[in-house]
């Protein structure tokens, strides 16, 4: 079409009159476009929700774990702040008892808190001298409350229930673990550190490792920080514990935690019920 | 500067409406004038046109700019074209019919006597002669006069080869120039 003929026939064409679609047609089909758009636009929008749902769960979740994680108050600090000596019990097993210490996993965050420190068991201490918590020096027992009435579901402190008194200073005082050791001391918590399994915890001895101390020491301070607001140990927990350990034969803790008890409540009078057992034969 | 109807088409695809509407104040009429000049009523016209736009609304989502816009544009055009002369009982036969022999499925767009009246005799002249012309022949030449498009252009939008839309295209425009002497010379 580049001849001049062509020209011609192509500017010929051009002077045909301009033929245009009728208004009503041309708004039928920009409306169907509009829709068409709008209902895209709208399933774009939904294709998007579920994941952007998703995506704002498992973000939640993650803060959240995070959040709990961060607020956990930390076992080792709370060990030597508190001093706290578990009893060995071994009428239950402990369910934790059979996992190998060896393998290096956290105790604190796969084990029951309350299991408490353990400062009887230095003879074990080169076996087991990998886990870093358990390397930490054993202060003297009971320098501080524990925190343990603040998961204990219901109250705060006990009533002062002589029947409930004497049993827990009865040998067999299945609750008081949890109880004492202050830390995560929920019923799970208090049940799975019934019995034997503290056996495997007096193997995890204290070792000297300068590292796993300047961890402690930070984590000390911020447990320490952490447990001004929790709730102090009552004065009857305090007591039973003590009645524990004179009853295991450790005397010379239970000695330093009166003492540290008549000095936190010097005007305490001791239950009868109790009274031998926290006393003994001094 | 303005967007490219593949741009404007893209973003139609989208979701932006309001491209499309660029989009279809851009070729409405050429469109329109294309579809009108094939067929010979212009209500059958108007149904064909508004089915060419639907059929760009629902394929939206396939667009890819791979091609000239303009070049997919007719594609739709040419292919519900052919649909309607299926529908007609013109086999493709006819359809492709490159001289001749084959029946003119196109009654001349004159028929509407108020057209009729507001044409002067060379302008009715030429949409005669477009009218008369095979359909092959006369959507090549449609196509490269209203579209703009190349032989190349043509031949991938009705689906033939560059040298069967040449062809047509050249016996579209000897059948014209004919036509059109033919008349001088009457007149």
């Amino acid at each position: 079409m580049a001849e001049p003929e062509d020209r011609d026939l192509s500017a010929r064409y051009r002077a045909l009159p301009d033929e245009t679609p009728p208004a009503a047609l041309d708004a039928a089909i920009l409306d169907a476009a509009r829709r068409d758009a709008r209902m895209r636009r709208a399933s774009g929008l939904r294709r998007w929700t579920l994941p952007v749902s998703l995506a704002a769960v498992v973000m939640l979740s993650v803060l959240v774990t995070l959040r709990i994680e961060d607020e956990r108050p930390d076992v080792a600090a709370l060990r030597e702040s508190t001093g706290l000596a578990t009893p060995v019990e071994e009428k239950a097993p402990d369910p934790y008892a059979a996992l190998p210490a060896e393998k290096g996993s956290d105790p604190v965050s796969t084990r029951p808190a309350a299991r408490a420190p353990q400062v009887s068991a230095p003879a074990s201490a080169e076996k087991k001298g990998s886990d870093p918590i358990s390397a930490l020096p054993a202060p003297a027992p009971a320098l501080a409350p524990a925190p343990a009435q603040r998961d204990e579901a219901g109250g705060m402190e006990k009533k002062p229930d002589e029947k409930k008194l004497d049993a827990v200073a009865a040998p067999a005082a299945p609750a008081a673990p949890a109880r004492e050791s202050g830390l995560r001391a929920s019923p799970e918590a208090a049940s799975a550190a019934r019995g034997s399994g503290f056996a495997a915890d007096a193997a995890r001895a204290p070792v000297e490792a300068p590292a796993s101390r300047d961890r402690a020491d930070m984590s000390r301070a911020k447990s320490e920080a952490r447990m001004q607001d929790a709730a102090p140990e009552s004065p009857r927990a305090w007591l039973e514990r003590i009645a524990r350990l004179r009853r295991e034969g450790r005397i010379e803790e239970a000695d330093k935690a009166l003492e540290a008890f008549r000095n936190r409540y010097p005007d305490f009078e001791i239950p009868e019920a109790l009274r031998e057992a926290v006393l003994g034969t001094r | 500067m303005e967007a490219a109807d593949e741009q404007l088409m893209l973003a139609y695809r989208d979701g932006d409406a309001s491209a499309f509407e660029t989009l279809y104040a851009r070729h409405r009429a050429r469109v329109f004038r294309f579809v009108l000049r094939s067929v010979p009523a212009r209500g059958v016209a108007e149904e064909l046109f508004q089915d060419v736009w639907m059929k760009v609304i629902e394929a939206r989502t396939r667009y890819a700019p791979s091609a000239k816009f303009t070049t997919w544009l007719y594609t739709i055009a040419h292919h519900r074209l052919v649909d309607h002369w299926r529908k007609r009982g013109l086999s493709l036969v006819s359809l492709d019919a490159e001289e001749g022999g084959a029946p003119e499925p196109a009654a001349p767009p004159l028929s509407d006597p108020a057209r009729r009246a507001a044409l002067n005799q060379d302008i009715a002249r030429l949409l005669a002669a477009i009218a008369a012309l095979p359909p092959v022949q006369r959507e090549a030449f449609l196509l490269h006069e209203e579209a703009g498009l190349s032989v190349p252009e043509i031949a991938e939008a009705t689906g033939a080869s560059v040298e069967a839309a040449k062809s047509r295209l050249r016996y579209a425009t000897a059948k014209l120039r004919e036509a059109l002497g033919e008349g001088n010379a009457d007149g």
